[in-house]
């Protein structure tokens, strides 16, 4: 065995062997074997050895320091889980989520078979939760919807860049035309608030860019409400301005 | 294998002893070798783990005291699951000492003493 010629010596190498331990289970294995060597070498030293003499006799009655410290790591207790290492970022993953969620309407209440086709309205907020614009005709008889056509593009200004930004407006404003006049049936107000990927990027009270164009009024047909909208209306909401 | 027996021999040889008083490491050191012909011997260092185990299984437990000099003393006392322990590991250790000296004694041909 290895002399070592002093207690911090021999205890280093016994912590050297303890891989699984912390600090502070280190700390009190070097405090048991320093404290063991200082007894036996006071005893040696009342029998008359030198205090140089003593504590390397001392030291060497310990044993290998690697051994010692092999078995000490065996016997270690099993590291506790720390609980706050899952529950802290859990905790913010949590909140992250609650936030965007709130804002995007991933737990929305739907209103009428918009639902159907990824608009979502939460009280007064409607959130586009998908990348494609709608385009649509309808027509509502005694508060059912009687014939529903839907057109589904890709919302090209989220792809296309600031340019189309007047485009994005207007296909929000198109598809709040229709969620309006839906809510208008149910007895609901009207939209105050559009979320787009979890930015709102209309309130009440902002004015939009443009405005529809020759949007036409909802027209009474044998007991059936009718939205309608102009070619060139239509044409002006799905396209890019120049 | 031989030093894991060593292991659970000086574990006994540990809990017999705080069966009488509480101690601490080196005096339980100083005890054995007291106890013992000079054909024992043990590394001192070995004694810690056995008690870091014995604690873990809590049939044992330290606490510290003053000792003239400025130092903290560890000692050790055994609890009730540790007189418990001692009494189920001294039953196996008669057994075992039981069953080898049987064995010794048909493959010797009677060498040893009856009743060892």
């Amino acid at each position: 065995m290895e002399k070592y010629t002093s207690y911090a010596a021999y205890c280093w190498q016994v912590c050297q062997a303890m891989t699984d331990a912390d600090k502070r289970e280190k700390q009190a294995a070097v405090r048991d074997l320093a404290n063991h060597m200082k007894d036996h070498a006071a005893e040696l030293e009342a029998k008359g050895y030198t205090p140089q003499e003593a504590m390397e006799r001392a030291i060497a009655a310990m044993g290998d320091p690697r051994e010692v410290g092999t078995e000490l790591n065996r016997q270690l207790p099993p590291k506790k889980f720390n609980k706050w290492c899952i529950i802290g970022p859990g905790i913010l993953v949590a909140v992250a989520a609650l936030l965007i969620a709130r804002n995007a309407c991933l737990f929305p209440v739907p209103v009428s078979r918009i639902q159907l086709y990824d608009i979502y309205q939460t009280g007064d907020t409607v959130t586009f939760s998908t990348l494609y614009n709608l385009g649509y005709s309808t027509s509502i008889s005694n508060g059912e919807v009687e014939e529903d056509t839907f057109v589904w593009s890709v919302r090209q200004p989220l792809l296309a860049g600031p340019a189309s930004d007047t485009f994005y407006y207007e296909t929000y404003r198109f598809d709040m035309v229709y969620i309006n006049a839906r809510r208008q049936e149910a007895g609901l107000a009207p939209v105050t608030k559009v979320i787009f990927g979890g930015i709102t990027v209309w309130t009440e009270g902002m004015s939009l860019p443009n405005e529809p164009q020759q949007e036409s009024p909802p027209q009474e047909s044998d007991g059936c409400t009718i939205y309608q909208l102009s070619p060139e209306s239509l044409t002006s909401f799905m396209l890019p301005k120049e | 294998m031989e030093r894991r027996q060593n292991l659970e021999h000086t574990s006994l040889l540990v809990l017999s002893l705080l069966s009488r008083e509480d101690m601490y490491g080196y005096q339980m050191i100083t005890e054995i070798q007291k106890k013992l012909d000079s054909s024992f011997t043990m590394k001192e260092g070995t004694l810690y783990p056995i008690l870091k185990k014995l604690e873990a299984s809590e049939a044992v437990e330290s606490y510290e005291q003053p000792v003239p000099g400025g130092r903290i003393r560890k000692y050790y006392h055994l609890t009730a699951a540790g007189r418990q322990l001692l009494r189920r590991e001294e039953e196996a250790w008669h057994t075992y000492e039981k069953s080898i000296n049987q064995i010794l004694k048909c493959e010797s041909g009677g060498i040893l003493p009856e009743g060892s």
